[in-house]
């Protein structure tokens, strides 16, 4: 296989978005330079009563938008259903990129980056974040193990895909429980902080709202990055069935719409079951937050949902998605950093260098994204897993940097 | 076995003088970081702190948890308890994920912040002075018996013996004795612990309780889903088949 | 506020990248103007008016037999809109004999010119003038040429009528929408006035990438 040669022009051509995401890398990467030579108080806005900032609120962003590499993985494999599996691969991309993220920005965040190993050989079973760390390793060789036969296809290496449609079943089972563990798991983080937490979020289900909110926004994602594909790949040398598969995203959102419905009955159980009901009367900021948090990212949602046209309407199915991922992006921090606020007694903003260092990463999957999509073949269409298609120019092209 | 040790606060006896104080920083040979050690508060150079209400002094310190949060969470296990049952803490395991400063109840472990290879800082009940036969340097500068240092089951006698014989001076409570499970320090007041700038309010099981109930799911989650998960992939595989069965039959 | 901060990054981009689009002059697939045809809806068959005794070839041109027994022939719904209005540009001539197969009409989606194969045989009688260059808004209406012909009712079980046409139709609206998707479409507009109250109006083009009309030729014109 080599590599073509590379188009300097073409690369250097600038675009609004390029010189952007340059800027963005740049700047994120003296963020780093500076949070590793000087050391998080200097760079970072946390001290002792905010211990956990944007940082670890944007991990738990990513894991919950990453959620569709399983949910998807489980509707092909497991259900049989495959009129989907054109999102499979996307999605089994999307959950690995978002998870390198998280690992990347969690590394960041540790006070001791060099003793990130520990965890490998120093168990401690009793707490949520070793179960966590070790599901973590797990369903990141799991998305390996899944997203290999692509890479092997396209250096015709014929022998382990063999093996590895063999116990792909398995492996796809463990990963779905694997996904539900530390989905779930995100949310007993907080489990010990119940004198902390606003009442508003602390709630003994809390690992199952954050399970059941993770299926609907990475359902969402998969859509909203849909739209992304096809705004930014189509037409673009190099990329097919990069449009916008219609048919099967307003399945997905309707997927997305029992998601939803049962997350808003579990949060109207848990808050009749626990009489937090007047807390929502309380005029302070976590409550309107918290309105918007549901308005947003449930109601209106559910609302748009319900109706088929809607559903398979273009337009208004990118805004949906827009909306649901809003709602999750809004639950994370309000569990993560509004509902500490009041009790740690100071006003957490991020600093400049968290909020670069986070941007840089996200840029910087995004690019890695677009690579690997250039470079295998990623968006395939339904017949494919059966019958290769010839025309396949992604499985045969040589490598290509740019 | 060593007996569980524990120290047994009470701030009708406590005058303000900050000899702990000195004395802690001394022991864990730490800076000053205060003109007025009235006015310090607690942070990864000062592990004690006293702090003045009107006339009366509270001490602030960790908790020595019987089932320690800080303990519970840690993930790499940095964090430990003693035999005799004081919290202490192993700086070569810390990954410095802070999770401990999130989970504790009492707000208590701070963080080197400045440096590049920060530490948890906290209180320790001065396990080095102990192990060497010692007794922690506050309750031994202590120069009015405020701070005691002793076996648990006789400090928890004194506590009791002493909010019996003076009802009228003390607040009928002995603040971490049930607190988050209890711990190791003991506190007496003559006022509402809340007035005094303690936690209130905090459950009287453990913390590391609250996660348990979710953990303990886990074995059940993972083998119910492994056979939910697969009988599903069996059951519409199935499905599937006969479908295709019956179309090529219905084509034939 | 962290919370407020986070999302209005995320929206802030969103908002930034339809901006640069527009500064572009380019759609973002969320908000591409898109055929009215290609609502869903057009896939609900009461939508389909199709004339009674006409049938369709699969060449999308529809036949009729008048009273005379001459047969008429015309370009159907889908060939004439499926890449924007077609106007059609020349028409085999009157007095000319055509084989099965040879070139009847052709046209242009702006600049994508396509031709029109004509499914029987025969002599060319007449040429409606009033179909060239001009738009046509009842397909079925105007007939574009008159045949006398010598194998229409051989291959009369070429063609599609009733129901079988309705269904056929709808098969290659779906058909047509994939070859959008996978020929990487950039619509444009064919004047001014795209949204007309609201409505997006058939005026648009969609320019095809290369060799692209020729591949509709093979997928959708051929007999
Ligand atoms: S008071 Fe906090 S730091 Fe001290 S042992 Fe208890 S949980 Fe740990
Ligand atoms: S910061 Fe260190 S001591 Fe605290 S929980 Fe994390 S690894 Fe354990
Ligand atoms: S026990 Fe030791 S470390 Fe703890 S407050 Fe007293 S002197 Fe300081």
């Amino acid at each position: 296989m080599k590599i073509k040669n590379i188009n300097v022009s073409e690369i250097l051509k600038p675009t609004f978005w390029k010189i952007t995401s340059v800027i963005i890398v740049i700047v994120g990467l003296f963020s780093t330079y500076f949070r590793f030579t000087q050391g998080l108080g200097a760079t970072t806005n946390l001290q002792d009563t905010v211990p956990w900032g944007l940082w670890i609120g944007f991990d738990f962003i990513g894991v919950g938008l990453a959620a569709a590499g399983f949910t998807i993985a489980a509707t092909v494999h497991i259900f049989n259903m495959h009129k989907y599996e054109p999102l499979v691969r996307p999605a089994i991309l999307t959950a690995f990129l978002g998870y390198s993220v998280v690992v990347c920005l969690l590394v960041v965040d540790l006070g001791r980056p060099e003793h990130f190993y520990h965890p490998l050989y120093m168990w401690n079973i009793h707490s949520v974040m070793f179960e966590i760390t070790w599901c973590l390793i797990c369903y990141s060789t799991v998305l390996l193990l899944e997203f290999a036969p692509v890479v092997l296809e396209k250096f015709n290496i014929k022998a382990p895909i063999k093996i590895l449609k063999a116990i792909s079943i398995p492996v796809v089972i463990i990963g779905v429980l694997f996904s539900t563990l530390h989905q779930s798991s995100f949310g007993s983080l907080y489990l010990i902080v119940p004198g902390k937490l606003h009442p508003l979020w602390y709630s003994s289900l809390l690992p199952v709202h954050f399970y059941v909110s993770c299926i609907a926004a990475g359902l969402s994602m998969i859509i909203f990055e849909s739209f992304l594909i096809a705004r930014g790949l189509t037409k673009e040398e190099g990329f097919q069935n990069t449009g916008l598969k219609m048919n099967i995203l307003s399945g997905a959102a309707f997927a997305v719409l029992i998601a939803l419905i049962a997350g808003l009955l579990l949060k109207i159980y848990d808050f009749i079951d626990s009489g937090k009901l007047y807390l929502l009367t309380i005029p302070s900021t976590e409550t309107y937050l918290f309105y918007l948090e549901i308005l947003l990212g449930t109601i209106a949602p559910i609302y748009l949902l319900s109706h088929k046209k809607l559903r398979e309407n273009k337009k208004w199915l990118y805004i949906t998605s827009i909306c649901v991922i809003s709602g999750l992006i809004l639950n994370r921090i309000n569990v993560s950093i509004t509902g500490l606020a009041a009790s740690s007694g100071v006003s957490y903003f991020p600093s400049f260098d968290e909020i670069s260092i986070t941007l840089m990463l996200i840029v910087l999957a995004i690019f890695a994204f677009r690579l690997v999509a250039k470079n295998f073949a990623v968006f395939i269409t339904e017949e494919h897993e059966h019958s290769v298609s010839e025309k396949d120019i992604a499985k045969t092209k040589p490598i290509t940097i740019s | 076995m060593l007996k569980e040790k524990g120290i047994l606060f009470d701030v009708t006896l406590c005058i303000g003088c900050g000899s702990c104080y000195d004395a802690c920083k001394e022991a864990n040979n730490l800076p000053k970081t205060s003109e007025d050690f009235l006015k310090d508060h607690l942070s990864d150079n000062t592990f004690n702190v006293i702090e003045q209400y009107d006339d009366l002094y509270a001490r602030k310190m960790c908790m020595h948890c019987n089932e320690p949060a800080c303990e519970s969470v840690c993930l790499v296990g940095a964090i430990t308890k003693t035999s005799t049952g004081a919290v202490v803490y192993d700086a070569d395991k810390c990954i410095g994920c802070r999770y401990c400063m999130q989970a504790c109840p009492h707000k208590i472990p701070r963080y080197e912040w400045g440096t590049t290879t920060p530490r948890i800082r906290k209180c320790n009940m001065c396990a080095e002075r102990v192990s060497n036969g010692l007794i922690p340097a506050c309750a031994e500068s202590c120069p009015n018996e405020a701070t005691l240092y002793g076996d648990m089951d006789q400090l928890i006698a004194i506590a009791k013996r002493r909010l019996q014989e003076n009802p009228d001076k003390y607040y009928q409570h002995i603040y971490g004795l049930e607190e988050a499970g209890g711990g190791h320090v003991l506190v007496l007041s003559p006022v509402p612990f809340e007035q005094l700038g303690y936690i209130p309010e905090l459950p009287k099981e453990s913390m590391p309780e609250f996660t348990k109930r979710a953990m303990e799911k886990i074995p059940s989650v993972v083998v119910g889903g492994g056979i939910f998960l697969g009988g599903m992939y069996w059951l519409t595989k199935r499905k599937n088949q006969i479908a295709k069965e019956e179309r090529s039959k219905n084509e034939n | 506020m962290v919370a407020i901060f986070v999302l209005t990054a995320f929206l802030f981009f969103i908002l930034v990248d339809l901006v640069v689009l527009k500064f572009q002059g380019k759609y973002h697939p969320a908000f591409e103007p898109t055929f009215s045809q290609f609502d869903l809806s057009m896939f609900e068959k009461n939508r389909f008016v199709i004339p009674q005794n006409t049938l369709f070839s699969k060449g999308h041109t529809w036949l009729k037999e008048d009273e005379n027994g001459l047969v008429n022939i015309g370009i159907d719904e889908f060939g004439m809109t499926a890449l924007g209005m077609l106007t059609i540009s020349n028409c085999a001539l009157a007095g000319k004999t055509l084989k099965r197969g040879d070139i009847l009409f052709e046209g242009n989606y702006g600049n994508n010119k396509v031709k029109f194969l004509s499914p029987i045989s025969g002599t060319v009688q007449s040429v409606n003038p009033d179909i060239l260059s001009k738009n046509i808004s009842d397909p079925y209406k105007n007939w574009g040429v008159q045949l006398l012909s010598k194998d229409f009712s051989e291959n009369r079980d070429k063609f599609f009528s009733g129901n079988d046409a309705v269904n056929w139709i709808k098969k290659e609206y779906i058909k047509l929408k994939s070859f959008l998707d996978t020929h990487a479409l950039k619509p444009e507009l064919a004047g001014e006035t795209m949204f007309d109250g609201g409505t997006l109006s058939n005026d648009m083009l969609y320019s095809l990438v290369d060799k692209s009309t020729s591949d509709f030729e093979k997928e959708f014109l051929s007999l």
